[in-house]
Protein backbone atom coordinates (compact mmCIF):
# COMPACT_ATOMS: atom_id res chain seq x y z
CA UNK A 1 0.00 0.00 0.00
CA UNK A 2 1.55 3.41 -1.17
CA UNK A 3 1.14 5.54 1.90
CA UNK A 4 0.20 9.24 1.95
CA UNK A 5 2.80 11.87 2.87
CA UNK A 6 3.39 13.39 6.07
CA UNK A 7 2.28 16.67 3.98
CA UNK A 8 -0.98 15.57 2.97
CA UNK A 9 -1.58 14.34 6.75
CA UNK A 10 -0.89 18.49 7.66
CA UNK A 11 -2.59 19.12 4.57
CA UNK A 12 -5.43 17.32 5.84
CA UNK A 13 -5.22 19.21 9.51
CA UNK A 14 -4.95 22.23 7.79
CA UNK A 15 -8.35 22.34 6.66
CA UNK A 16 -6.95 20.77 2.85
CA UNK A 17 -9.39 18.11 1.03
CA UNK A 18 -7.01 15.77 -0.57
CA UNK A 19 -8.47 13.01 -3.08
CA UNK A 20 -8.36 9.82 -1.53
CA UNK A 21 -6.62 11.07 1.56
CA UNK A 22 -9.49 10.64 3.89
CA UNK A 23 -10.20 7.17 2.52
CA UNK A 24 -6.91 6.00 2.98
CA UNK A 25 -6.34 7.23 6.55
CA UNK A 26 -9.67 4.72 7.38
CA UNK A 27 -7.51 2.18 5.81
CA UNK A 28 -4.07 2.14 6.53
CA UNK A 29 -2.98 2.43 10.72
CA UNK A 30 0.56 3.34 10.31
CA UNK A 31 -0.91 6.74 8.27
CA UNK A 32 -3.72 6.96 11.18
CA UNK A 33 -0.57 7.21 14.03
CA UNK A 34 0.62 10.03 12.15
CA UNK A 35 -2.63 11.82 11.82
CA UNK A 36 -3.00 11.31 15.29
CA UNK A 37 0.01 12.47 16.48
CA UNK A 38 -0.64 15.96 14.74
CA UNK A 39 -3.61 16.35 16.06
CA UNK A 40 -1.97 16.09 19.36
CA UNK A 41 1.02 18.13 18.48
CA UNK A 42 -2.20 20.92 17.63
CA UNK A 43 -3.64 20.18 21.02
CA UNK A 44 -0.50 20.48 22.60
CA UNK A 45 -0.23 24.52 20.86
CA UNK A 46 -3.15 24.66 22.13
CA UNK A 47 -2.45 24.13 25.45
CA UNK A 48 0.72 26.39 25.57
CA UNK A 49 -1.66 28.96 23.88
CA UNK A 50 -4.09 29.07 27.04
CA UNK A 51 -1.30 29.49 29.39
CA UNK A 52 0.58 32.90 30.42
CA UNK A 53 2.23 34.56 33.04
CA UNK A 54 0.14 37.30 34.29
CA UNK A 55 1.97 40.71 35.59
CA UNK A 56 2.19 39.69 39.22
CA UNK A 57 3.79 36.20 38.04
CA UNK A 58 6.39 38.32 36.39
CA UNK A 59 7.00 40.86 39.56
CA UNK A 60 7.50 38.09 41.41
CA UNK A 61 10.42 36.19 39.80
CA UNK A 62 11.81 39.34 39.30
CA UNK A 63 11.51 40.30 43.17
CA UNK A 64 12.97 36.50 43.41
CA UNK A 65 15.63 37.00 40.83
CA UNK A 66 17.08 40.48 42.99
CA UNK A 67 16.85 38.53 46.18
CA UNK A 68 18.73 35.11 44.91
CA UNK A 69 20.28 35.62 41.68
CA UNK A 70 22.24 35.20 40.08
CA UNK A 71 24.65 33.33 41.96
CA UNK A 72 23.98 29.87 43.02
CA UNK A 73 23.79 29.36 47.02
CA UNK A 74 26.17 27.38 48.41
CA UNK A 75 24.04 24.48 50.23
CA UNK A 76 20.48 25.99 48.88
CA UNK A 77 17.70 24.03 48.86
CA UNK A 78 14.18 25.38 47.94
CA UNK A 79 11.37 23.97 49.65
CA UNK A 80 7.68 25.48 50.46
CA UNK A 81 5.25 26.95 48.85
CA UNK A 82 5.45 30.50 47.28
CA UNK A 83 3.86 33.80 46.61
CA UNK A 84 0.43 35.26 46.84
CA UNK A 85 1.73 38.75 47.38
CA UNK A 86 1.15 40.76 50.31
CA UNK A 87 2.19 43.26 52.73
CA UNK A 88 5.15 43.28 55.17
CA UNK A 89 5.50 45.51 58.12
CA UNK A 90 9.58 46.43 57.86
CA UNK A 91 11.30 45.40 61.30
CA UNK A 92 14.34 46.91 62.34
CA UNK A 93 16.88 44.02 63.49
CA UNK A 94 19.81 44.29 66.52
CA UNK A 95 20.59 41.65 68.38
CA UNK A 96 17.23 39.93 69.69
CA UNK A 97 14.78 40.92 67.52
CA UNK A 98 11.14 40.49 67.33
CA UNK A 99 8.90 41.45 64.92
CA UNK A 100 5.41 40.97 63.44
CA UNK A 101 3.95 40.52 60.20
CA UNK A 102 1.04 41.26 59.34
CA UNK A 103 -1.80 41.31 56.79
CA UNK A 104 -0.63 38.45 55.54
CA UNK A 105 -3.12 36.22 53.22
CA UNK A 106 -2.47 33.02 55.29
CA UNK A 107 -3.20 34.89 58.49
CA UNK A 108 -1.32 37.32 60.73
CA UNK A 109 2.32 35.70 62.13
CA UNK A 110 4.55 36.11 63.91
CA UNK A 111 8.65 36.21 63.41
CA UNK A 112 10.97 35.48 66.25
CA UNK A 113 14.58 36.10 65.29
CA UNK A 114 17.78 36.09 67.61
CA UNK A 115 21.15 36.75 66.49
CA UNK A 116 24.15 34.97 68.29
CA UNK A 117 27.41 34.48 68.06
CA UNK A 118 28.42 31.90 65.43
CA UNK A 119 31.68 30.99 66.57
CA UNK A 120 33.66 31.65 63.70
CA UNK A 121 35.21 35.05 62.54
CA UNK A 122 32.97 37.95 62.61
CA UNK A 123 29.95 35.96 61.40
CA UNK A 124 26.87 35.76 63.45
CA UNK A 125 24.14 32.72 63.59
CA UNK A 126 20.48 33.89 63.40
CA UNK A 127 17.97 31.98 64.96
CA UNK A 128 14.26 31.81 64.73
CA UNK A 129 10.92 30.94 65.34
CA UNK A 130 7.86 32.04 62.99
CA UNK A 131 4.13 31.47 65.00
CA UNK A 132 0.59 32.63 64.47
CA UNK A 133 -0.38 35.02 66.64
CA UNK A 134 -2.02 32.38 68.59
CA UNK A 135 1.28 30.97 69.27
CA UNK A 136 0.64 27.85 66.92
CA UNK A 137 4.44 26.85 65.22
CA UNK A 138 4.26 28.43 61.63
CA UNK A 139 4.89 25.20 59.48
CA UNK A 140 7.48 24.81 56.80
CA UNK A 141 8.64 27.07 54.43
CA UNK A 142 11.65 29.08 53.79
CA UNK A 143 13.91 31.92 55.04
CA UNK A 144 16.33 33.68 53.45
CA UNK A 145 18.63 36.51 54.02
CA UNK A 146 20.21 38.37 51.05
CA UNK A 147 22.62 41.31 50.84
CA UNK A 148 24.83 42.89 47.96
CA UNK A 149 27.76 42.45 50.23
CA UNK A 150 27.64 39.10 51.61
CA UNK A 151 25.21 37.11 49.11
CA UNK A 152 22.57 35.16 50.68
CA UNK A 153 21.80 32.62 53.28
CA UNK A 154 19.29 30.09 53.05
CA UNK A 155 17.66 27.45 55.17
CA UNK A 156 14.66 25.65 55.65
CA UNK A 157 11.81 26.03 58.02
CA UNK A 158 11.16 23.14 60.02
CA UNK A 159 7.87 21.79 60.87
CA UNK A 160 7.79 23.27 64.34
CA UNK A 161 7.98 27.03 62.69
CA UNK A 162 12.20 27.51 63.76
CA UNK A 163 15.37 28.01 61.25
CA UNK A 164 18.76 28.50 62.15
CA UNK A 165 21.00 30.21 59.91
CA UNK A 166 24.95 30.28 60.52
CA UNK A 167 27.94 32.18 59.28
CA UNK A 168 25.86 35.16 58.50
CA UNK A 169 28.05 38.21 57.93
CA UNK A 170 27.01 41.16 59.85
CA UNK A 171 25.31 44.32 57.43
CA UNK A 172 22.01 45.40 56.30
CA UNK A 173 19.97 42.53 54.63
CA UNK A 174 16.62 41.96 52.66
CA UNK A 175 14.84 39.00 54.04
CA UNK A 176 12.63 36.90 52.47
CA UNK A 177 10.36 34.44 54.07
CA UNK A 178 7.92 31.71 51.91
CA UNK A 179 5.91 30.24 54.10
CA UNK A 180 3.42 27.55 53.95
CA UNK A 181 -0.09 28.92 52.87
CA UNK A 182 1.99 30.17 49.67
CA UNK A 183 3.42 33.28 50.71
CA UNK A 184 6.39 35.32 50.21
CA UNK A 185 7.06 38.21 52.48
CA UNK A 186 10.21 40.51 52.28
CA UNK A 187 11.21 43.08 55.09
CA UNK A 188 14.56 44.72 55.29
CA UNK A 189 16.89 44.00 58.47
CA UNK A 190 20.50 45.45 59.28
CA UNK A 191 22.52 42.54 61.86
CA UNK A 192 24.92 44.13 63.80
CA UNK A 193 28.40 43.15 64.44
CA UNK A 194 28.28 43.30 68.05
CA UNK A 195 26.77 40.18 68.24
CA UNK A 196 30.20 38.35 67.29
CA UNK A 197 32.28 37.05 69.85
CA UNK B 1 24.17 41.00 44.93
CA UNK B 2 26.19 42.94 42.70
CA UNK B 3 25.24 41.40 39.73
CA UNK B 4 21.47 42.00 40.17
CA UNK B 5 22.24 45.57 40.28
CA UNK B 6 24.39 45.40 37.04
CA UNK B 7 21.19 43.51 35.69
CA UNK B 8 19.23 46.52 36.47
CA UNK B 9 21.34 48.84 34.99
CA UNK B 10 23.18 47.13 32.26
CA UNK B 11 20.31 44.89 30.52
CA UNK B 12 20.78 44.48 26.68
CA UNK B 13 17.74 45.71 24.72
CA UNK B 14 19.22 43.97 21.26
CA UNK B 15 18.95 40.78 23.06
CA UNK B 16 15.35 41.01 24.91
CA UNK B 17 13.51 42.66 21.82
CA UNK B 18 15.06 39.62 19.76
CA UNK B 19 13.33 37.14 22.17
CA UNK B 20 9.98 38.63 22.94
CA UNK B 21 9.15 40.32 19.51
CA UNK B 22 10.67 38.17 16.87
CA UNK B 23 10.63 35.40 15.75
CA UNK B 24 13.99 33.62 15.08
CA UNK B 25 14.99 30.64 13.13
CA UNK B 26 16.04 27.69 14.78
CA UNK B 27 19.78 28.00 15.15
CA UNK B 28 19.23 32.14 16.22
CA UNK B 29 16.92 30.48 18.85
CA UNK B 30 19.39 27.91 20.40
CA UNK B 31 21.91 30.49 20.41
CA UNK B 32 19.25 33.02 21.87
CA UNK B 33 18.63 30.53 24.59
CA UNK B 34 22.25 30.99 25.23
CA UNK B 35 23.15 34.05 25.76
CA UNK B 36 19.86 34.51 27.65
CA UNK B 37 21.10 31.66 30.17
CA UNK B 38 24.37 33.32 30.09
CA UNK B 39 22.96 36.98 30.38
CA UNK B 40 20.76 35.42 33.85
CA UNK B 41 24.24 34.61 35.04
CA UNK B 42 25.55 37.78 34.47
CA UNK B 43 22.63 39.67 36.54
CA UNK B 44 20.71 40.46 33.46
CA UNK B 45 17.18 40.79 34.99
CA UNK B 46 15.72 41.87 32.35
CA UNK B 47 17.24 38.37 30.41
CA UNK B 48 15.11 36.45 33.51
CA UNK B 49 12.39 37.79 32.97
CA UNK B 50 12.37 37.16 29.21
CA UNK B 51 13.08 33.44 30.16
CA UNK B 52 9.82 33.48 31.79
CA UNK B 53 7.91 35.30 29.15
CA UNK B 54 9.30 32.80 26.67
CA UNK B 55 9.20 29.66 28.57
CA UNK B 56 6.66 30.27 31.72
CA UNK B 57 3.76 29.19 29.25
CA UNK B 58 5.65 25.79 28.72
CA UNK B 59 6.18 25.04 32.27
CA UNK B 60 2.40 25.96 33.34
CA UNK B 61 1.08 24.00 30.82
CA UNK B 62 3.74 20.60 31.95
CA UNK B 63 1.84 21.30 34.96
CA UNK B 64 -1.34 21.22 34.02
CA UNK B 65 -1.16 18.51 31.48
CA UNK B 66 1.03 16.57 35.09
CA UNK B 67 -2.70 17.18 37.38
CA UNK B 68 -1.96 20.77 38.55
CA UNK B 69 -4.94 23.21 38.72
CA UNK B 70 -4.33 26.62 37.70
CA UNK B 71 -3.23 27.36 40.92
CA UNK B 72 -0.59 24.81 41.30
CA UNK B 73 0.73 25.64 37.96
CA UNK B 74 1.26 28.96 39.11
CA UNK B 75 3.31 27.53 42.40
CA UNK B 76 4.94 25.37 40.10
CA UNK B 77 6.79 28.01 37.67
CA UNK B 78 8.08 29.64 41.09
CA UNK B 79 9.44 26.34 42.06
CA UNK B 80 11.31 25.57 38.45
CA UNK B 81 12.24 29.61 38.75
CA UNK B 82 13.76 28.59 42.34
CA UNK B 83 15.54 25.52 40.80
CA UNK B 84 16.60 27.86 37.64
CA UNK B 85 18.42 30.13 39.78
CA UNK B 86 19.93 27.34 41.30
CA UNK B 87 21.13 25.28 38.64
CA UNK B 88 21.55 27.74 35.59
CA UNK B 89 25.66 27.90 36.30
CA UNK B 90 26.07 24.32 35.76
CA UNK B 91 23.44 23.34 32.83
CA UNK B 92 25.65 21.38 30.57
CA UNK B 93 23.59 22.82 26.91
CA UNK B 94 22.14 25.92 28.34
CA UNK B 95 20.47 25.86 24.04
CA UNK B 96 18.79 23.15 25.14
CA UNK B 97 16.70 25.51 27.95
CA UNK B 98 13.33 25.16 26.89
CA UNK B 99 13.67 21.15 27.37
CA UNK B 100 15.29 21.27 30.36
CA UNK B 101 12.74 23.92 32.39
CA UNK B 102 9.80 21.35 30.65
CA UNK B 103 11.76 18.82 32.26
CA UNK B 104 12.06 20.27 35.77
CA UNK B 105 8.31 21.69 35.21
CA UNK B 106 7.32 17.89 35.11
CA UNK B 107 9.06 16.95 38.71
CA UNK B 108 8.40 19.77 40.28
CA UNK B 109 4.48 19.43 39.03
CA UNK B 110 4.75 15.54 40.45
CA UNK B 111 5.74 17.35 44.43
CA UNK B 112 3.09 19.97 44.02
CA UNK B 113 0.68 16.47 43.18
CA UNK B 114 2.19 14.65 45.44
CA UNK B 115 1.83 16.99 48.64
CA UNK B 116 -1.56 17.68 47.61
CA UNK B 117 -3.06 14.21 47.42
CA UNK B 118 -2.84 12.03 50.62
CA UNK B 119 0.03 9.00 50.64
CA UNK B 120 -2.50 6.21 50.02
CA UNK B 121 -3.67 7.82 46.68
CA UNK B 122 -0.50 7.98 45.10
CA UNK B 123 -1.28 4.87 42.85
CA UNK B 124 -4.28 6.79 41.48
CA UNK B 125 -1.83 9.57 40.61
CA UNK B 126 -1.16 8.06 37.42
CA UNK B 127 1.67 7.54 35.02
CA UNK B 128 1.28 11.04 33.66
CA UNK B 129 3.17 12.98 36.65
CA UNK B 130 5.31 9.12 37.69
CA UNK B 131 9.19 10.85 36.67
CA UNK B 132 10.12 7.90 35.48
CA UNK B 133 7.39 7.85 32.39
CA UNK B 134 9.92 7.85 29.69
CA UNK B 135 6.94 8.40 27.16
CA UNK B 136 5.34 11.33 29.39
CA UNK B 137 8.98 12.71 29.56
CA UNK B 138 8.89 12.62 25.24
CA UNK B 139 5.67 14.29 25.53
CA UNK B 140 6.80 17.24 27.90
CA UNK B 141 10.42 17.50 25.23
CA UNK B 142 7.66 17.60 21.83
CA UNK B 143 5.89 20.45 23.79
CA UNK B 144 9.36 22.21 24.15
CA UNK B 145 9.75 21.63 20.54
CA UNK B 146 6.42 22.80 19.25
CA UNK B 147 6.88 25.85 21.13
CA UNK B 148 10.28 26.34 19.44
CA UNK B 149 8.82 25.15 16.08
CA UNK B 150 5.80 27.64 16.62
CA UNK B 151 7.87 30.59 17.54
CA UNK B 152 10.28 30.58 14.17
CA UNK B 153 6.97 30.81 12.17
CA UNK B 154 6.76 34.13 10.72
CA UNK B 155 4.11 36.58 12.49
CA UNK B 156 1.62 36.04 10.12
CA UNK B 157 1.68 32.91 10.55
CA UNK B 158 1.83 32.73 13.99
CA UNK B 159 -1.30 35.22 13.60
CA UNK B 160 -3.47 33.07 11.18
CA UNK B 161 -2.52 29.33 13.17
CA UNK B 162 -3.32 31.23 16.63
CA UNK B 163 -6.60 32.08 14.55
CA UNK B 164 -7.50 29.37 12.92
CA UNK B 165 -6.06 26.39 15.04
CA UNK B 166 -5.17 26.77 18.23
CA UNK B 167 -8.01 29.72 19.47
CA UNK B 168 -11.46 27.71 20.93
CA UNK B 169 -13.49 28.19 18.86
CA UNK B 170 -11.43 29.89 15.98
CA UNK B 171 -12.28 32.68 14.21
CA UNK B 172 -14.17 32.62 10.51
CA UNK B 173 -11.92 33.32 7.39
CA UNK B 174 -13.86 36.05 6.45
CA UNK B 175 -12.94 37.84 10.06
CA UNK B 176 -9.24 36.88 9.77
CA UNK B 177 -9.50 37.60 6.10
CA UNK B 178 -11.00 41.18 7.11
CA UNK B 179 -8.12 41.98 9.85
CA UNK B 180 -4.71 40.69 7.56
CA UNK B 181 -5.98 42.86 4.17
CA UNK B 182 -6.45 39.40 2.08
CA UNK B 183 -9.03 38.06 0.35
CA UNK B 184 -11.29 35.43 2.06
CA UNK B 185 -10.30 32.69 -0.54
CA UNK B 186 -6.87 33.12 -0.18
CA UNK B 187 -7.02 32.02 3.93
CA UNK B 188 -7.09 28.46 3.22
CA UNK B 189 -4.05 28.16 1.06
CA UNK B 190 -2.21 30.24 3.19
CA UNK B 191 -3.26 28.15 6.26
CA UNK B 192 -2.29 25.01 4.72
CA UNK B 193 1.37 26.72 3.90
CA UNK B 194 1.85 27.87 7.09
CA UNK B 195 0.76 24.19 8.59
CA UNK B 196 3.73 22.96 6.28
CA UNK B 197 5.98 25.49 7.73
CA UNK B 198 5.16 24.06 11.07
CA UNK B 199 5.72 20.74 9.93
CA UNK B 200 8.94 21.47 7.93
CA UNK B 201 10.32 23.18 11.46
CA UNK B 202 9.24 20.25 13.79
CA UNK B 203 10.94 17.56 11.77
CA UNK B 204 14.19 19.80 11.36
CA UNK B 205 13.90 20.71 15.41
CA UNK B 206 13.32 16.98 15.63
CA UNK B 207 16.31 16.06 13.85
CA UNK B 208 18.50 18.49 15.52
CA UNK B 209 17.29 17.40 19.15
CA UNK B 210 17.90 13.69 18.12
Amino acid sequence: MDHITEQTIVDLIGGGEIAGAREHLAACARCRKLHRRWIERMESLRDLHRESLDEAELHRLRVMYRQLGPQPVEGFRWAARLVRGSAMQPTAVRGVVSGSITEYEAGPYNLLMRVGPAGRGSTVSVHGQLTTTRGDAGSGGTMALSSADSGAYVCDIDRFGEFHLKGVSPGRYRALLWVDGGAIELFDLSIGGDEAR
Amino acid sequence: MAGSRRSREGADPDLIEGIVVHGDSWGESRALDKRLVSACLRGDEEAWVAVWQRYGPLVKAVARRAGCDAEEARDVVQRVALVALQSLSSLKNPEKLAGWLAGVARFQSFEVVRQRRPAEDLDSVGPSVDPRADDELIREQELALLQRAFGQLEERCQRLLQRLELKEPPDSYRDVASSEGLSETSIGPIRRRCMQRLRRLVEQLSQSAS
